[in-house]
């Protein structure tokens, strides 16, 4: 495995495009979280008390006004993305976006919400997931239940697969893993939230252009968006 | 220095940001929130060409964003995409909050309703 971030071309071409696009009022605004501990609530409810002054919330069908040109109104939206499932998304943040008005976004490897509680930990510790340094449930399970994130995305919240098992797309990856961890995944998550899944995103966000059949299984498979590194692309 | 030269990039701006995208990638990134600007591309099927019209805040945060990527290939002229994603959580971390607001004379907290529009 590799943690090298991928780009479909020179990086000249991927700093052209960006330019470009905020020049074009393309950008949106994004914050990224992992694990959400109790003992940074603080923290995160002043900044979401300051993000509310300045931002409005985001769900699907605003990011697709985004791409129509049609994203009006005073504030720019915020995405609030919660990544890898962690339980303490639902017991903190989550909360705390609600107060506020925010729709969360949580992009969940799917598998990881079917591990066993007591294999959890070990799971997280081989596929690069890092649940908060001091650890707030001994003994107990560390990643949302499908019955938490069905419970979740209920109340609005959006829910994107992050892959499978948290993988990173290369340019040699087979078939087995791409079918895998694109696929299967979306099936996954849709079970078990009974609503369709519109959005993905590899583990280190490689973009589109990086592998062709990975790129054609995600529009066959039904994705609508893919959030990488540097993008919000819209597939179809 | 003409009225219409843009300021030179000193060694002092290239000094502050390797600072600066030291000290950010520092920060705890599984347990901090990490603010970023994403950029939306469609490529879909149906994707239409973009007109080119621009927005205000969005020509700042581009210029901004030129500058910075600038500034790093004094020091660095082959970036990577590790580079470039240093370079957008600067960006973030200098401007997430200072243009997500709208023209002051259309802030509607500020003028009586309508006055402006």
């Amino acid at each position: 495995m590799t943690s090298e971030l991928l780009m479909p071309g020179p990086a000249g071409e991927t700093v052209r495009s960006l330019v470009k696009g905020h020049a074009e009022g393309r950008g949106v605004c994004v914050v990224n979280f992992h694990a959400t501990p109790s003992y940074r609530a603080d923290e995160y409810r002043r900044q979401f008390e300051t993000y509310a002054r300045a931002f409005t919330p985001m769900n699907e069908d605003d990011l697709e006004q985004v791409f129509a040109g049609k994203a009006t109104g005073q504030k720019p939206g915020l995405i609030p993305v919660l990544f890898e499932g962690f339980r303490d998304n639902l017991d903190v943040i989550i909360p705390i976006l609600e107060e506020f008005g925010f729709t969360g976004w949580l992009f969940a490897p799917s598998y990881f919400l079917g591990v066993p509680a007591e294999q959890q930990r070990e799971f997280a510790a081989s596929h690069v997931l890092y649940p908060a340094e001091k650890d707030e449930y001994p003994g107990e399970r560390i990643a949302l239940t499908w019955d938490e994130a069905r419970d979740i995305a209920a109340r609005g919240h959006v829910f994107a697969c992050h892959s499978r098992t948290h993988n990173e797309l290369l340019r040699d990856s087979s078939e087995e893993m791409l079918v895998d961890e694109i696929v299967t995944a979306k099936a996954e998550m849709e079970q078990h939230l009974n609503k369709p899944v519109k959005t993905f995103c590899w583990l280190h966000g490689a973009p589109m252009q990086i592998h062709p059949h990975a790129d054609q299984l995600m529009r066959e498979a039904g994705y609508k968006y893919l959030f990488s590194n540097f993008k919000i692309q819209k597939l179809q | 220095m003409s009225e219409t030269d843009y300021p030179e990039i000193s060694d002092a701006f290239v000094d502050q940001l390797f600072a600066d995208m030291k000290r950010l990638g520092a920060r705890v990134y599984p347990e901090e929130g990490i603010p970023m600007f994403l950029v939306a591309e469609d490529m879909s099927a149906s994707a239409a060409e973009t007109d080119g019209r621009t927005s205000p805040n969005g020509v700042l945060l581009a210029s901004a964003f030129a500058q910075i990527i600038a500034g790093l290939k004094q020091r660095k002229p082959d970036l990577d995409a590790g580079d470039i994603a240093s370079a957008v959580e600067l960006l973030a971390d200098r401007y997430f909050l200072a243009f997500a607001v709208p023209p002051f004379s259309q802030i509607e907290d500020l003028h009586p309703a309508g006055s402006n529009n």
